[in-house]
């Protein structure tokens, strides 16, 4: 190994993909280095984080799932019944029952989503956007960064009254199109979000396109705006890698869809 | 929740760590222990929210542990996992400044033998900052990352499925996404002296 610190060799080594005569020079080099071991498990480091990422949004997606069924399950059995002592049903009996409690299940499920309307959608699933922990390590703060993390979300749009919308990076417009959202403004948050969008789509760049989709399905959905709000709600759950996917059920892209109908 | 059938231990154990299966060996896990740990929880002084947010880190420190080979089966998957619920929602207590509360379950429990998770814990810590550093490569780097290390699928298998030319040209734009990401660590005083302390080196 030539150079030590060749790390196409390293992410060759843990990815298992090296030859038998490599991986042992590897291993001795590693004997050897400090620095060659260090730097080996911080790039393990960094694999297990990205399966953990993964990992993360499964068991969200699961305990969704789970606490949807628990939910669903306890309003059937909650329900208490008299006994039927030494009586004998015949199957026709259990039959029509069973018809019934199928026919007001499915009534009640139906009627729970026509009622869920734009706002509850938008009650039930919007989320403040958080700025990455690590942002002020690279980058250096600005004023509109800054009252968005002390909530002064009237003074972002003070501030920035003068500046044409073409000055305002991606990061900028995104921080004043959620804070329009956090000050219940749906159209003036579509303003900044959907320049994003065109921006991305000019550039064929994806500049913080997964919140883009995110906070616009909201926009629409608090703006009733149904035909909009289905297709990127659709965008996001057909999309496994999408940041998120798992933050609309499908019941909820039910409800939108029955919504557009009305 | 399709499945009805009981796994072992054994058998969640497999298919976490041979990473096949998992959604079903995590289904498992909700469905084999949701109910007492949130029991736990709600008994001391949480609500079903609390439970709920708890629970799902729990299940996140526990499959990190089996990842990294530091439980093998040598107690039930019962006992670790009311260990790290019980550590989890100590700390989230400790963090609220709720002494009543935390004094009162240390009272309850103080016999329990309960695992030590502080080094997953850092850990976890550490993944969350590298997960944000992972969210700003770009959309592709993201999904070949995905799909390899987490997926497992071969070099060949990403180059059909995402349409690269060959799985030479795959394997190149791994690496390059991989270098980005760790560049970005290295460039990251805070985060890579987190990750030391996580792996030993910084103590």
């Amino acid at each position: 190994m030539e150079n030590k610190y060749d790390d196409r060799i390293l992410v060759n080594y843990l990815d298992g993909s090296l030859d038998p005569t490599e991986k042992q020079l590897v291993e001795q080099e590693m004997e050897k280095s400090d620095a060659i071991q260090e730097r080996l498990d911080l790039m393990q480091f960094t694999i297990r984080a990205i399966k953990f990422k993964a990992y993360k949004s499964s068991v969200k997606e699961i305990q969704h799932d789970f606490l949807q069924h628990r939910i669903e399950n306890k309003s059937f059995t909650s329900v208490s019944t008299p006994k039927l002592e030494g009586k004998v049903r015949s199957m026709q009996f259990w039959i029509k029952i069973a018809a019934s409690l199928l026919f007001l299940c499915s009534l009640g499920y139906v009627l729970w989503l026509f009622q869920a309307d734009g706002e509850q959608l938008y009650e039930t699933n919007f989320i403040s956007y958080e700025i990455a922990l690590d942002r002020g390590a690279g980058l250096q703060e600005n004023q509109l960064e800054s009252l968005y993390i002390n909530g002064e979300f009237y003074q972002m749009f003070q501030v920035s009254e003068e500046t044409n919308l073409e000055e305002f990076n991606s990061f900028e417009l995104l921080l004043l199109g959620t804070a329009a959202l956090e000050l219940n403004n749906p159209a003036e948050a579509m303003r900044y979000l959907q320049k994003i969008d065109s921006d991305n789509i000019q550039n064929q760049s994806d500049d913080y396109q997964d919140e883009v989709d995110f906070f616009m399905a909201m926009a629409y959905l608090k703006q009733g705006a149904y035909e909009q709000a289905l297709h990127l709600v659709t965008k996001m759950r057909s999309d496994e890698q999408h940041k998120y996917h798992s933050n609309f059920s499908w019941s909820e892209e039910i409800s939108i869809r029955l919504q557009q109908m009305l | 929740m399709g499945k009805s059938t009981v796994w072992t231990d054994k058998e969640i154990l497999e298919a976490i760590s041979g990473s096949s299966q998992i959604n079903e060996a995590i289904r498992q896990l909700y469905e084999g222990y949701y109910g007492v740990l949130e029991n736990y929880i709600l008994q001391n002084n949480g609500s079903e929210a609390d439970a709920a947010d708890a629970i799902q880190e729990t299940i996140l420190v526990f499959l990190n542990l089996v990842e990294t080979n530091r439980f093998r089966g040598e107690s039930s998957i019962n006992t670790v996992l009311y260990g790290i619920n019980r550590n989890i929602w100590l700390t989230m207590l400790r963090k609220r400044k709720s002494s009543v509360n935390r004094n009162q379950i240390f009272t309850k429990d103080q016999d329990q033998e309960v695992q030590d998770i502080s080094k997953t814990l850092e850990e976890v810590e550490g993944y969350q900052l590298i997960m944000s550093l992972f969210d700003k490569l770009g959309k592709k780097c993201r999904q070949l990352l995905h799909l390899f290390y987490y997926e497992n699928l071969s070099m060949k298998e990403i180059a059909a499925q995402e349409g690269y030319t060959n799985d030479q040209i795959v394997r190149n734009t791994k690496f390059k996404c991989m270098k980005e990401l760790m560049d970005q660590i290295e460039g990251n005083k805070n985060l890579k002296d987190l990750v030391r302390n996580a792996l030993g080196y910084g103590k």
